[in-house]
């Protein structure tokens, strides 16, 4: 019994003297790996458990298990199947929280889809009263938000998912002021696909915030490089001027540029 | 010399075990298939599809063999009482268990060479082909790091090994190849799930907890850091410190679990 004790001692005392030993080399790998992994980054012990162990068994496996799970959601989607359809879309970003694809059609069920399964279930579109179709969208909204924010935490600076939001808040919730400040932030991110900007500036325009949409376009105009047919620097020019005509700007300040 | 002759018999030995086999070509097996698994990829590149299921085959597999031919050769000396007879000339308990051990590790670094290779023709396959369909300023960028996929492997074998020590060490006191098969598994997933006791203080305030979480923390090693795999994928360049500094975690974990079972090994009656 005695000798069973020290022996069980001594291993767990020479694997601590390890572990306390090569801390330090542990910590200069693991934090850089955790940087890159935003999934590894613990939120929760029992999020912290699922990812743990599909990342470390699964490896790279889990790309195909996602893509198994996101057919199968398809599949869900089509029978209009709604709790199995949000589960499984939470399933296929919690396995694989890396692809942009699952988080912006997952939220675009939620978001624009489901709502329509739930008022179709009630009656025609038409005869479902108005009150209860925007608290059916705006519960579906509120979910979609929830869901692309939790997108954000693993892809932090990605304009798409702000835009994403934006759109939400937008179409779904019809907070035109939330939705500005989400475009906004997408706009400002980088790697941001040109089309953002003018669509910030147009949504600004549409809010009677004229004077803002210009003083935004004559910042974006000047970094849109020439020849790329998607920057379309000349439709943004065209559009600073429409908007100095609708403000009455005088000749001499107009916008001028090299 | 004897060490070596231990290793060069497990060698061997392993290299003719079915599971080697079937291990060994299912793995290739599924990176090869993995030009047609593209089919079902919706969420990333098409290369990148393959990198990452290259990569987890190499380390799903890889550890389960690392386990499994660990306890199968560790056991089959006992079984057949080879051991006995092995111990009883002028061979050390040490020598043994060394021997078993370097053994092992050449297994393992065929089986990764294998699959690295496999892994790179796929890509290079594929990637030719795509390239073959763009534009030469793309094609000039490239996509994959080979280099990078070498590296990448060579510290999953770094990883094996600590999984092949912590399965001599819990074989070494155990009295049966099931039991130590089982409890290997357990403790990989475990190990992997270190992080959690590493950082877990931060996301409670009970100190009994905290004390727990860290004793556990320094306890088993932090399988985590080995896990580059979205580095390879992503394309971006692996960063060579990240590379040597979990290749030197490793290899402390080798020469530390090594010793543990070697002791374990030497108070074992047989």
């Amino acid at each position: 019994m005695k000798s069973n004790l020290v022996f069980i001692g001594s291993i767990i005392g020479w694997l601590l003297l390890t572990g306390i030993l090569s801390r330090p080399l542990e910590l200069k790998v693991w934090d850089k790996v955790k940087a890159a992994q935003p999934q590894l980054q613990l939120k929760n012990i029992e999020e912290g458990l699922g990812q743990g162990i599909t990342i470390g068994l699964l490896g790279g496996f889990r790309s195909l298990i996602a893509d198994g799970l996101w057919l199968k959601t398809n599949n869900a989607w089509e029978r209009r199947d709604l709790p199995a359809t949000q589960t499984l879309i939470s399933m296929v970003t919690a396995v694989d929280p890396r692809p942009l694809y699952f988080w912006i059609n997952g939220a675009r069920i939620v978001a624009y889809d489901m709502p329509m399964w739930r008022i179709e279930a009630v009656g025609r579109y038409e005869d479902v009263p108005i009150s209860i179709r925007e608290r059916i969208m705006g519960e579906h909204g509120i979910l979609a938000l929830e869901y692309l924010k939790e997108g954000l935490l693993h892809h932090p600076q990605d304009p798409i998912l702000y835009a994403e939001m934006a759109m939400i808040y937008h179409r779904k919730l019809n907070n035109m002021k939330t939705a500005l400040e989400y475009y906004r932030l997408a706009a400002i991110q980088p790697e941001v696909p040109f089309y953002i900007g003018r669509l910030y500036a147009e949504l600004l325009r549409k809010a009677g915030q004229t004077e803002k949409a210009y003083q935004w376009l004559i910042l974006l105009h000047p970094t849109l490089p020439k020849g790329n047919i998607w920057a379309m620097p000349d439709v943004v020019l065209g559009k600073i001027r429409e908007l100095e005509e609708e403000l009455g700007i005088e000749t001499e300040d107009l916008y001028r540029f090299e | 010399m004897r060490l070596f002759l231990i290793a060069q018999n497990t060698l061997k030995e392993a290299v003719r075990q079915k599971i080697f086999h079937f291990v060994v070509l299912l793995s290739i097996g599924l990176i090869v298939g993995s030009l047609f698994f593209r089919e079902f990829n919706f969420g990333i590149s098409e290369i990148k599809f393959i990198v990452d299921f290259g990569s987890g085959a190499i380390t799903f597999f890889g550890s389960m063999l690392a386990v499994v031919v660990t306890a199968q050769l560790f056991f089959a000396e006992i079984e057949n009482r080879t051991v006995q007879t092995l111990l009883s000339k002028p061979v050390y308990r040490a020598e043994f268990i060394l021997g078993k051990f370097c053994g092992i590790l050449f297994v393992l670094f065929i089986f990764m060479v294998l699959m690295t290779i496999s892994l790179i023709l796929v890509i290079g396959i594929r990637e030719a082909a795509i390239y073959s369909q763009i534009s030469e300023e793309i094609y000039s960028k490239g996509w994959i790091r080979y280099g990078d996929v070498v590296l990448f492997s060579v510290v999953q074998w770094v990883k094996f090994g600590i999984i092949s020590a912590l399965t001599l060490l819990i074989g070494s006191f155990s009295r049966s190849s099931l039991y130590t098969i089982t409890m290997s598994f357990f403790l990989v997933i475990i190990c992997h799930l270190q992080y959690l006791a590493q950082e877990g203080w931060s996301v409670t305030s009970i100190w009994l907890l905290q004390g727990m979480l860290q004793f556990f923390s320094y306890l088993i090693p932090n399988f985590q850091i080995f896990n580059l795999g979205d580095w390879v994928a992503s394309g971006e360049a692996l960063p060579y410190s990240m590379v040597w500094q979990a290749g030197a975690y490793g290899i402390v974990y080798w020469i530390s679990v090594s010793c543990l079972a070697i002791y374990s090994f030497s108070k074992r009656e047989i």
